[in-house]
């Protein structure tokens, strides 16, 4: 058997070169194809994955608890106590790597000059910093140190709207729990940059003050939580929501329909390339390969008539379409490599980047090269190749010798 | 002669004129359906958007866009009002003011935006007044209509009173007390949920406006081609005034650029698509031509011109592309077309529509540049490539070519 493949393999291969210009062409055809679906598919996931972290960083962590009636209408009014010892416990679980407490109001802001509308967050310092954007992102001044802090942290966009600068003080009117109104002036510790909708709508206050300000006591609006790893997410919302059965447990998806729907377009986009191109391929390749044998029936015939069985015969074609489209394929496979590790700095949107921002992802996407996902579509296309290539061996391995050679043209 | 001998040479191969024609006819399917669609969606998107409340375009201070502060006012001067009466007759023109304000009902308190509307005129340039969901829209003077999610978060109902709070123009306080007369749903999150109208008078005299407007709205709901005329117009004959013309693109920002940005993703894909067939078929002329190279020895032999040989090779593969163009123009407007009518339903990606305010089915638009740009790239792609075999061909040996097999 062994000694049939070497024997047959070298055949196959020379056999290819016999038309230099048909095989190179079909290996480009097959090469452009793997790259394109690498490329793109490496650009989709890139723009699902901003979309994805874009959104946890917007406040929304991996998922929320609030108690039962908060999103429908977030007030106060539906605050819950600190996390009983069963919910404690489970979020202290190894896999889950930080949560947070928080209070949320909507609030009024104003300065000297002007006045905005905003959401406040009291935030616990040291453990939202585990957690969100905040910590890292101010620009100016400085973060809480401790959940007993005074002064409030403001987005860039939103200084700039108050026309306040950093120690200026600002008022925040919100309603109380009690359902009053209540106001605390507060000195701007800090300026933060971060996204847009947050620069202008987001202002932070420690926990503390937050809850004295809105007369919480010791109670908080919500706990966003983080799983070790994105796949844990549900895993870990359902312990959440077995742990505090009385809460309302919801992962990312569940807050931001609009992040989940743009993850699955880009699934989708890449599924539909990938079929596309994957036709198109197979296409090419069956009609070159029914040509390559057609062409070459009087050869075929008369070395069956000389004693070579219908097998070697099916095998030398198999072979044949396994020399084109192996190297081929991985050709593609590095030509898409190069591209997107080019790409590893981050491609910037520049002025698209609005509209990305407008469809979830971020101003510069950062594709990533996924050995796992390329080993994968290499793998079917070579394998869905050489299967494709089985009906014209099939069909040159089943002509009867005498009646080709006969026949002087075919 | 040419024609009927390339016509019959494209039929010696059946089945492999029919699987070129098959794939592309389907790659100007993709490529005239897809376009289509895709069109079809930046109208809906762009409609929506604009006819909602910002209209085709607004004149504003120079920079209230980017701050929208109360003191970044105007007053419609002599200046304003010839540039607005030069405008072609058809072109909607309507004021409005915005701010800021604490809206309180008797249990809550929120943060809104309220926007001085001139009740009567608004519809003309937005669609709020005509989604009104309960009660009616401004029609007396202490009026104000709320977004629904609003007025869920304030636990108000129709002929209650909120309280409003916010800072005039000149930086008092500005304190009123409102009925709520509609409730209006757009279905776009951020409006339903921030937005309030009140009647303009009242707007001026709450907040101490003097007369003076934040923006003048261009409605939309005209001939594209007039609106980006008056555009053209006021930008002249506001030059100087600190006045600018911002359109649609500025207004929605986020929308344009991502209709550019799927553009010109879109056109990308095409682009690659059209490559593949191209190598692909390109192969299949090569070959149809190559396996002929003892015939075409043979007539060279006998006294044929390599020039009119070109030509035969060259026609077939004309034709074929013509032919399978044109098939998949054929079929590719018919599936345009029947989806145009009966449109293509986009079930689970609803909360992607909703974010541009539009409805989840989409109904491509089939125009001559999506029907013809496409399918004439193909063509024009095939043609071209069809030029190697005849290269080729003018190289051929004659005796060499004689003794192939």
């Amino acid at each position: 058997m062994m000694k049939t493949f070497f024997l047959i393999a070298p055949i196959a291969w020379r056999n290819l070169w016999r038309r230099g210009t048909r095989t190179v062409l079909t290996m480009v055809t097959v090469a452009l194809a793997v790259a394109s679906m690498m490329i793109l598919g490496s650009f989709m996931r890139s723009w699902g994955q901003s979309a994805f972290d874009r959104t946890v960083a917007a406040m929304n962590a991996h998922g929320q608890i609030h108690a039962r009636g908060f999103m429908d209408d977030p007030t106060l009014e539906y605050s819950m106590p600190p996390p009983s010892t069963a919910l404690l416990q489970a979020l202290n679980n190894p896999s889950i790597k930080a949560w947070a407490p928080r209070v949320v109001a909507s609030a009024m802001v104003r300065s000297e000059r002007e006045s905005a509308p905003v959401r406040v967050y009291g935030i616990n310092p040291q453990r939202e910093a585990r957690l969100s954007f905040v910590s890292k992102a101010v620009a100016q001044g400085r973060y809480f140190t401790e959940p007993a802090d005074s002064g409030v942290l403001l987005g860039r966009l939103l200084v700039d709207r108050l026309q306040v600068k950093l120690g200026h003080r600002v008022v925040l009117t919100a309603q109380d729990a009690k359902g009053d109104i209540a106001e605390i002036g507060v000195k701007v510790i800090g300026i933060y940059q971060g996204q847009p909708e947050l620069e202008k709508f987001a202002v932070y206050l420690p926990i503390t003050q937050a809850q004295t300000f809105l007369g919480l006591d010791r109670r908080s609006s919500e706990i966003a939580y983080l799983a070790n790893r994105r796949e844990q997410v549900s895993s870990v919302t359902a312990m959440l929501r077995a742990a505090a059965p009385d809460l309302d447990v919801r992962s990312w998806s569940e807050l931001q329909p609009f992040t989940r729907a743009i993850i699955e377009i880009t699934d989708n986009t890449n599924a539909i390339w990938g079929f596309v191109s994957f036709a198109l391929v197979a296409f090419g390749l069956v009609n070159t390969l029914l040509m390559a044998v057609y062409e070459r029936l009087r050869e075929f015939g008369l070395l069956q008539a000389l004693g070579m069985k219908p097998a070697w015969l099916l095998m030398q074609i198999m072979l044949e379409s396994c020399f084109l489209v192996i190297p081929a394929t991985l050709s593609g496979a590095v030509v898409g490599a190069a591209v997107i590790l080019s790409f590893s700095d981050g491609l910037n949107l520049g002025s698209w980047g609005a509209g990305a921002r407008m469809i979830g992802a971020s101003q510069v996407l950062y594709p990533q090269f996924d050995l796992r996902q390329t080993g994968i579509a290499c793998a079917v296309v070579i394998g869905l190749s050489i299967l494709a290539s089985i009906y014209p061996a099939v069909r040159a391995a089943r002509r009867v010798p005498v009646d080709v050679i006969t026949r002087a043209q075919v | 002669m040419i024609l009927s001998l390339a016509w019959r040479n494209l039929w010696r191969r059946r089945r492999r004129t029919i699987a070129s024609l098959t794939a592309i006819a389907l790659t100007c399917v993709i490529v005239i359906f897809l376009p289509a669609l895709q069109s079809g969606s930046y109208g809906a998107m762009i409609r929506s958007a604009n006819g909602l409340l910002d209209g085709y375009a607004q004149i504003q201070r120079r920079d209230f866009l980017d701050k929208p502060a109360m003191r970044l006012s105007f007053s419609v001067n002599k200046t304003v009002s010839s540039a607005i009466a030069e405008l072609p007759a058809g072109v909607q023109v309507v004021p409005r003011d915005i701010s800021y304000a604490l809206l309180s009902s008797r249990k809550r308190s929120l943060g809104a935006q309220v926007m001085g509307v001139n009740a009567e005129l608004e519809n003309r340039v937005s669609t709020i007044p005509g989604r009104i969901i309960s009660g009616q829209y401004l029609h007396a003077d202490n009026h104000i209509v709320l977004g629904d999610a609003l007025a869920r978060n304030l636990q108000v109902n129709l002929g209650e009173t909120v309280d409003m709070l916010g800072m005039a123009r000149d930086g008092s306080l500005a304190v009123d007390v409102l009925t709520v007369a509609g409730i209006f749903r757009t279905g776009m999150r951020e409006l339903d949920r921030q937005l309030v109208q009140i009647k303009l008078a009242r707007f001026d005299q709450t907040f101490a406006m003097q007369g003076q407007r934040h923006a003048l709205v261009i409605g939309s709901n005209t001939d594209a081609a007039l609106l980006h005329q008056a555009v053209t117009t006021l930008e002249r004959s506001l030059s100087g005034t600190g006045l600018v013309v911002h359109d649609w693109k500025k207004l929605q920002a986020g929308v344009y650029y991502s209709i550019q940005l799927d553009m010109v993703s879109g056109i990308f894909m095409y682009l690659i698509l059209i490559v593949i067939v191209t190598a692909s078929l390109l192969n299949n002329m090569m070959m149809s031509a190559m396996e002929r190279t003892r015939e075409f020895g043979m007539m060279m032999a006998l006294g044929v011109k390599p020039g009119l040989l070109g030509r035969i090779v060259w026609t077939e593969i004309v034709l074929m592309s013509g032919l399978g163009t044109l098939l998949g123009m054929l079929l590719g407007s018919a599936i345009t077309l029947w989806y145009s009518v009966n449109g293509l339903h986009f079930e689970s990606v609803q909360a992607v529509f909703e974010q541009f305010g539009m409805s989840s089915t989409l109904y491509p638009e089939l125009t001559p540049l999506t029907l013809l740009a496409g399918p004439a790239v193909v063509a024009g792609s095939l043609i071209l490539a069809g030029l190697a075999p005849v290269y080729r061909l003018f190289h051929l040996q004659i005796i060499a070519a004689m003794r192939s097999v």
